[in-house]
């Protein structure tokens, strides 16, 4: 026993288990335990719809057996005499059946299509459906046991046929309203980032002392949001093994032309498609602000378990503290979705297990375009008149105040409307 | 006189029900038996008395009433204390509520309450007999006095006669050595540590050895935990059978070549004793009445031995003939042992013991 324990311990020394990736595995298992996957209610809805298209009603399935002596011929007979009413609703049921599962059956390509949100309101719709297909087997239930109010149940089917028009015109609406929200320009979007973000050249220098800092990294660097590749490119030049997702075809294919690794795929799904603790940094430049508050968390939990100890993780953004950036940048962008806070993103990465956080604020405003400062008004003259008039001292001195409020109010100013134009987040696995 | 036993709940497979079962058998030969549950099968109904409904209502100060304790429930805790006869609990194990309490808080109540209702019952019994001296431990901690230890009675002929549908273990493992882990899919059994000694398995020892986890999930979240663990570890090598056939599963431990056992807290662990018989050898750790259990026939690491000391240990009893050759060996020897002495006949000597320890309504220390 010792010998194993021994050997086992040999080889943890030896590195033949890595660090911490036994602590990892484990805390990947307890977010599994912790965070359901909204997968699951789409796979348990798939099979419901499974079940459904299974089931078809008939006479054959109606209960015609009987405790009372002779009950079940007098079943029959029965039956027989309300066949033809009978038969029609088993007609209508059937095809109401048959028209349920075309509806759910489109609702769960919807659901399933990797490009669009799982709708809430979708889901309401099948909770909806759902209800009313428990409410339809009632009615068959009081069918199979007693053959009457077939008029009855006729005009409950109607009902049910009625709303399914009702849930059509609604679903279009929306995979209308869906649509609308996903951006899909009729131009080229590279050529637009050309205008919003500069040219290729001026994102190189702004990036380049953050390659500095990635080179080196405990891994490959994974750039999310990857855009034309400039900042994998830099991380190229330093030998840093990297590639990037983009979700963008035309930026892919000029990105593959150019040499650059970018896959063409959702961030999301991309990240989620690697292995637990493989990466060692992930860069993600101007892409929070594009997410729902909900995929953002995602993202950074995924990142968390993607991402091996001691690997980097950088999200720049745009900084909303900074009332310039909403004037001038922020909505510049349509795709902007909504400015992520830095109190929020600190929060939110600790809160996932990062540590090491850190918070740099980037791209200031240039000097120009901010208010004067009026401080220098305020000083002592250099060389002042020996007899000073007492008036003309009162008036220096009154102006010197003035200039200094001047001057303190410009520098608030300044800090609240022209704060630096982005922050960058970085945080340790 | 009559010795009755009574539990929470029947079911056809469950080991508890199969253990009164056959005791009743042997009780039978001698005296008037019955057993009546709370929640009973279809399946049993016959077998099976209900608690409330059929319960013999001419009982006297004569009578036995065995109580098997596994879970709590108020209503058969409140009945046990009423009932006019002598009472015996046969203590099967709480598992521990904190094993629960993120994945099914109701079911940890429960397992609370059974703990609580292990208190109270240790006034009104005379006494108990455990599975295990680890259980016989928890007897006494809990108040008990009057504590004899047996072995449950064991059906082990179930899947030694059982014909192996061998089919079915070649599909989920036609070459490469097999690690089999037998048990419910729940929390203390710890079955993701199991996904990952094979994680470390496959990467540092034997890239083709596959992992089998044969037992039912009834815990459907903390199940898809485990099967998402398994997917995000992109591990390709690992099954879960969920609920299995006695053919299926004597054809796994023929074809397996390790019993691992991850559990944290084990009771009994028949699953050991099923090993020895089928000449598998068993990586465990110090958990419960494991290492009771397992004697001298099994490699049972220290509490704190993580998946990689078990990947080791696995690796090594995979690896090593001489090392498995003696501990099949061992098995086989501690395996008879189980076939001798875990019996009706065996059971029933303790509880015979048990009640000359002690007098009606009061708990004694034995003489």
């Amino acid at each position: 026993m010792q010998e194993v324990m021994d050997a086992a311990r040999e080889a943890r020394d030896s590195g033949v288990y890595p660090d911490g990736l036994e602590e990892q595995l484990q805390s990947d298992f307890a977010r599994q335990l912790s965070r359901p996957d909204p997968r699951d209610r789409i796979k348990h809805l798939d099979g419901l719809l499974e079940q459904l298209s299974a089931r078809r009603m008939g006479r054959a399935a109606v209960e015609t057996s009987s405790a009372i002596p002779g009950g079940s011929a007098a079943h029959r007979a029965i039956g027989k005499v309300v066949s033809r009413q009978v038969d029609g609703v088993y007609q209508q049921m059937n095809n109401f059946t048959a028209e349920l599962v075309g509806v759910l059956g489109f609702m769960m390509e919807g659901l399933q299509d990797p490009q669009a949100h799982v709708h809430t309101e979708m889901l309401r719709e099948l909770d909806a459906l759902q209800d009313r297909v428990a409410e339809l087997q009632v009615t068959i239930d009081s069918l199979g046991s007693t053959y009457r109010e077939a008029t009855g149940v006729m005009s409950h089917l109607l009902v049910h046929l009625n709303s399914l028009d009702g849930l059509e015109a609604r679903l279009a609406a929306l995979e209308e309203s869906e649509r609308r929200r996903g951006f899909d320009p009729f131009f080229e979007y590279g050529r637009f980032e050309d205008v919003a973000r500069g040219a290729e050249s001026d994102i190189e220098v702004e990036y380049s002392a953050l390659a500095d800092q990635m080179a080196g990294s405990p891994g490959p660097v994974l750039d999310i949001g990857a855009g034309r590749g400039e900042f994998l490119r830099l991380l190229q030049e330093r030998d840093q093994e990297c590639w990037g997702l983009e979700i963008d075809e035309d930026l892919v294919r000029d990105a593959i032309d150019a040499g650059i690794d970018i896959r063409l795929t959702d961030g999301l799904e991309g990240l989620r498609e690697q292995p637990l603790g493989s990466l060692g940094g992930i860069v993600m430049l101007h892409v929070v602000e594009h997410l729902s508050v909900n995929e953002l968390m995602e993202l950074v939990l995924l990142a968390y378990d993607r991402l091996a100890v001691g690997g980097t993780l950088v999200m720049e953004t745009p900084n909303p503290q900074s009332l310039y950036v909403f004037a001038r940048a922020f909505w510049l962008d349509p795709t902007h979705s909504k400015p992520v806070h830095p109190v929020f993103l600190d929060f939110l990465v600790r809160q996932a297990g990062f540590s090491e956080v850190r918070i740099d604020w980037t791209a200031p405003p240039s000097e120009d375009e901010q208010l004067l400062d009026a401080g220098h008004i305020a000083e002592e003259p250099a060389s002042r008149p020996e007899a000073e008039p007492a008036a003309d001292r009162d008036l220096r001195e009154q102006l010197a105040e003035l200039a200094a409020v001047v001057s303190a109010n410009a520098e608030r100013t300044n800090d609240l409307v022209f704060g630096p134009q982005n922050y960058r987040l970085t945080a340790r696995r | 006189m009559r010795i009755d036993q009574v539990l929470v709940g029947a079911s056809p497979g469950d080991a508890v029900t199969e253990a009164a079962l056959r005791t009743r058998a042997t009780l039978r030969t001698a005296v008037e038996s019955g057993i009546y549950a709370v929640h009973v099968d279809e399946t049993l109904k016959g077998e099976v008395g209900d608690l409330f409904a059929d319960f013999p209502r001419d009982g006297d100060r004569g009578d036995v009433l065995i109580h098997h304790v596994s879970i709590g429930e108020p209503a058969v805790a409140d009945f046990v204390l009423r009932s006019p006869g002598m009472v015996v609990a046969a203590y099967h194990n709480i598992t521990p509520a904190h094993f629960f309490e993120a994945t099914n808080p109701p079911f940890a109540d429960r397992l609370r309450q059974g703990r609580a209702e292990l208190a109270v019952l240790a006034d009104r019994a005379i006494g108990a007999v455990a599975d295990s001296t680890f259980n016989a431990s928890e007897l006494l901690a809990a108040g008990f006095t009057n504590v004899e230890v047996a072995p449950p009675p064991l059906n082990l002929s179930r899947l030694l006669d059982a014909r192996p549908d061998t089919g079915y273990a070649d599909s989920l493992a036609a070459e490469g050595a097999l690690v089999l882990v037998v048990g419910q899919v729940l929390p203390h059994k710890r079955p993701e540590l199991a996904v990952e000694v094979q994680h470390f398995l496959n990467v540092n020892h034997d890239a083709a050895a596959r992992l089998v986890i044969a037992g039912s999930c009834r815990q459907q979240r903390y199940a898809e935990a485990v099967t998402r663990h398994v997917e995000s570890m992109r591990l390709d090598s690992v099954h879960l059978t969920g609920p299995i056939s006695d053919a299926r599963l004597a054809a796994l431990f023929r074809r397996a070549d390790v019993l691992l056992v991850p559990s944290e807290h084990e009771g009994f662990c028949v699953p050991l004793v099923e090993a020895m018989l089928h000449g598998v050898p068993i990586v465990a750790r110090d958990y419960g009445a494991i290492a009771e259990t397992a004697g001298d026939a099994a490699l049972v690491l220290p509490q704190d031995a993580g998946a990689p000391e078990l990947a080791e240990a696995t690796a090594r009893v995979i690896e090593d003939p001489e090392l498995r050759a003696a501990m099949i060996e061992r098995g086989s020897r501690r395996g008879e042992e189980f076939i001798r002495d875990a019996t009706p006949t065996a059971w029933l000597e303790a509880l015979a013991r048990v009640l000359r320890g002690g007098t009606a309504g009061t708990s004694t220390q034995p003489a």
